[in-house]
């Protein structure tokens, strides 16, 4: 196989950060592919959501769409996340608008 | 290709273009996780998928193949607010959706014709042929009531004598002639495999379209 078909390959078979949705839905609070991530290496600001992933990995590796560094790493095995986060210098997280829930007293303390 | 419909106790409801990751644990506490965008409505009573069979897939063989009804499957979701389009996000709306890459969409267009929108929704759909083109007759259906939703198919490698539509694969002067002008503002939203998803991206941005309004949603052969 030559380089150039690896590269081709290897092209065809990555995904939207979208599809982190689900790993970081058991860990975060907010949805976080709505965020933005500042890239290390570039300083390309974009939505979580438009990085390029590559699932191939034993993890999932997500790159730069500009400038294709690795900004992020996800690895888990049954009991525990690894996280590196060490290619994305900044993650700016819009918070949900949550309606507050009515508490209402029904019990004097 | 597969539609399943699950009954998910619990299910809170999901936005239309979201989708479930499913889980597969083997015997041996092997593990296998897959994305698969939702195809019913929102309001729909139940949940279907819809899988593509890869022949060397880990997980769509057994959902196309082994799963029976009775049979139990690990979801998690509904996930992510990003590639989802409801009336509320407003319009018009330019769906291209390449082979499987429709599921999502039909969500979408489930879900604007059970809301009644009058948003304009037009769908470019690329398909090998004729026959692998999925929900036909539903899109068909959606169309013919002609409240500003409507369907454009292109087969990219038979057709069928007098096909009255266009063939080959989506480029730049396809988009073109179907795509709202740049000018309408129309948010964009392009789901099917990874090589599709950037060639048709690439075609939207060269016709004018700010890339802000083109929303991606690859789906790899990892299945």
């Amino acid at each position: 196989m030559t380089i150039k078909d690896e590269t081709m390959r290897d092209t065809d078979m990555r995904l939207d950060g979208n599809v982190l949705g689900g790993v970081f839905s058991e860990l975060f609070v907010e949805d976080m592919t709505r965020s933005r991530t500042t890239c290390a290496a570039c300083g390309y600001a974009g939505p979580l959501a438009e990085l390029h992933v590559y699932p191939q990995a034993p993890g999932m590796v997500a790159r730069c769409p500009a400038c294709s560094s690795v900004q992020l790493r996800v690895v888990a095995d049954h009991r525990r996340w690894w996280l590196d986060f060490s290619g994305t210098r900044c993650i700016e997280v819009t918070l949900a608008a949550t309606t507050p829930s009515a508490g209402e007293v029904i019990q004097e303390p | 290709m597969r539609s399943l419909v699950l009954r998910v106790p619990g299910w809170p409801g999901h936005l239309p273009g979201q989708h479930v990751d499913v889980r597969l644990t083997a015997p041996d506490g092997y593990q296998a996780q897959r994305s698969f965008s939702v195809a019913s409505a929102p309001q729909d009573e139940h949940v279907m998928l819809t899988v593509e069979r890869l022949d060397d897939g880990e997980v769509s063989p057994y959902l196309t193949e082994v799963l029976r009804p009775g049979d139990r499957l690990e979801l998690r979701g509904p996930l992510t607010e990003w590639f989802v389009w409801e009336p509320s996000l407003g319009g018009p709306v330019f769906l291209v959706a390449g082979g499987s890459g429709i599921v999502p969409f039909m969500a979408m267009a489930r879900t604007r014709a059970a809301r009644r929108s009058p948003l304009p929704m037009r769908l470019l759909y690329s398909a090998r042929s004729e026959d692998a083109i999925i929900y036909r007759s539903e899109l068909d259906r959606l169309a013919a009531k002609g409240d500003g939703f409507d369907v454009v198919y292109t087969l990219t490698r038979t057709a069928p004598e007098g096909w009255p539509g266009p063939r080959g694969r989506v480029d730049e002067q396809l988009l073109a002639a179907i795509a709202w002008p740049p000018e309408a503002t129309a948010q964009a939203f392009v789901c099917g495999p990874t090589a599709f998803v950037e060639a048709v991206a690439s075609g939207l941005v060269a016709i004018g379209y700010e890339p802000p309004r083109i929303k991606t949603e690859r789906f790899g052969p990892s299945g």
